[in-house]
């Protein structure tokens, strides 16, 4: 493990669902596991915010992307495909988790089968799993 | 296509028949004539045709050699062969490459061929109901393919952002719940989401191609086990596999019968017993497995034994939250993968369920 444990992690919440973005990001500050939370009910969205970085390179080191699999229009793969054309600076420090209630085997199997997706949570979204997938991370 | 008219292409070199045929027929039919191949095949290009005659002898060709020439890029059209001889050979011929209706000798008996033309056109249309028919299938299969797919996420997953809500207040303490509402809220929403993935659970069992590979026991009892104490930590298992030799079999469908029957184990145990126990035994070798799941719980009633493998059955004298469609996916995933299953139970004592399962080791994945 690198992690850096004197900067915290800077969530990105990617999700259609509002109430589940709001659950998210609640869980991960009352359970201290960041501060730094940023939610998108969108992949375009979020898509821009983190092609800002591209101009300003400030993206924090640890990034954490917590994303949604079915969402209209862009769906999380959608996401995945113009996450590669992001930097490599971004995708260094970015790693992305699958947050998805979907029980369907393409879906799971397309996100494990995804080089980018470092963890696959099933919601309703649980700490204990949460912090798992964080610790088994490796940052470069 | 009721009032449709029958369309025959009928192509022979003499054209004393053609006109004979034509004659006959044009009030009956919609008739086309050609004297050789080509001008057949220009009729065939534009006209959907229903039926084919051709003679046999032909300058250059025979009738056998054209119809087989066509089947390719018109396989839709009865065809129908006439031949003034009794040629054997081409009989055959034609009767090996299956692309024939019926011969009629030369010359033909007026009564006998508008009788084999009805024939042949009855068959084309149930050929072509039957096509229609399966079309249709395809498509309600996957109308419902995507419907599960919908029905998976867009039921499951309010049902998720509601838990996740009710953890939620458990984490920050927010809702003063003397009563314990949230708790039976919680339990509402884990049933109703559990009624879900059986559906999942069914329908996958009933699409999916059986998926054969090599199972060890050990691990699959374990897992599922695993599964099963997430869920009700109090139930003791006694766990004896006996494995011999590799084995191979659908991993999906295994854990779904194993899932099923040791979550019945557990759900019907004796409400104030003080060892609930689910005894699991396995024996198996390079031609099948035996497993054994057997519990000590409150037992079937003789008279039910019979229903308990039918969709939605359930008693009525429990008052279990059971849905009824555990043992019935059971049942389906073994008929899948040639498994049979036996049950018998003492009311009041346990109930003992015995699978056989092939291994696939012969047969083999494809």
């Amino acid at each position: 493990m690198q992690k850096d444990q004197n900067k915290p992690f800077h969530f990105i919440l990617i999700d259609d669902n509002e109430i589940d973005l709001f659950f998210h990001e609640k869980l991960i500050k009352i359970q201290k596991i960041s501060d730094e939370v940023t939610s998108f009910t969108n992949v375009i969205q979020a898509l821009e915010y983190l092609s800002t970085f591209k101009k300003t390179g400030r993206i924090y080191p640890q990034t954490i992307i917590l994303l949604d699999i079915q969402m209209p229009e862009l769906d999380g793969f959608d996401f995945l495909d113009h996450f590669e054309e992001l930097s490599d600076d971004i995708q260094k420090k970015s790693k992305i988790f699958i947050v998805s209630s979907s029980l369907d085997h393409g879906d799971l199997s397309r996100s494990h089968a995804n080089h980018l997706v470092e963890a696959i949570l099933k919601k309703p979204l649980n700490t204990g799993e949460l912090i798992e997938a964080l610790n088994a991370l490796v940052f470069r | 296509m009721e009032n449709e008219r029958i369309r025959i292409l009928y192509i022979d070199d003499e054209v004393n028949n053609l006109n004979a045929f034509r004659a006959n027929f044009r009030r009956v039919y919609e008739i086309y004539t050609a004297t050789g191949t080509l001008e057949a095949r220009k009729t065939l290009q534009s006209i959907p045709l229903h039926i084919i005659i051709a003679d046999q002898r032909m300058p250059g060709t025979t009738g056998v050699e054209f119809f087989n020439a066509i089947k390719e890029n018109y396989p839709d059209p009865i065809r129908i062969l006439l031949t003034g001889y009794t040629d054997v050979e081409a009989l055959i011929d034609a009767i090996n490459k299956g692309q024939i209706y019926r011969f009629i000798r030369k010359p033909w008996d007026d009564f006998e061929l508008q009788n084999t033309i009805s024939n042949a056109y009855e068959i084309y249309i149930t050929k072509k109901e039957l096509e229609n028919k399966v079309e249709e299938l395809q498509k309600t299969n996957d109308e419902l393919s995507r419907f599960i797919y919908s029905a998976s996420h867009d039921l499951r997953s309010p049902l998720m952002s509601v838990l996740g809500i009710i953890n939620l207040s458990k984490l920050d303490h927010s809702v003063t719940d003397p009563n314990g509402y949230m708790k039976m809220i919680e339990n509402s929403i884990l049933r109703t989401d559990g009624f879900i993935q059986k559906l999942i659970e069914y329908y996958k069992n009933a699409k999916l191609q059986p998926d054969y590979e090599q199972i060890d026991f050990n691990a699959l009892v374990q897992d599922c086990i695993e599964e099963c104490k997430r869920q009700h930590s109090d139930m003791q298992f006694q766990v004896d596999v006996d494995q011999q030799g590799v084995f191979y079999g659908d991993v999906f469908r295994i854990s779904v019968i194993l899932n099923n029957l040791i979550s019945n184990a557990i759900k019907y145990q004796k409400p104030d017993i003080e060892d609930p126990m689910v005894i699991l035994q396995v024996t198996s070798n390079t031609h099948s497995a035996t497993l054994t799941i057997e519990d000590n719980g409150i037992g079937i009633l003789s008279e039910h034994l019979n229903s308990i493998f039918k969709m939605f059955f359930r008693t009525k004298s429990n008052n279990k939250p059971g849905t009824g469609i555990g043992l019935y996916i059971v049942k389906e995933a073994l008929t899948r993968i040639g498994g049979t299953i036996t049950v018998s139970s003492i009311y009041g004592k346990g109930t003992r369920f015995v699978i056989t399962i092939p291994s696939q080791n012969a047969k083999g994945p494809k």
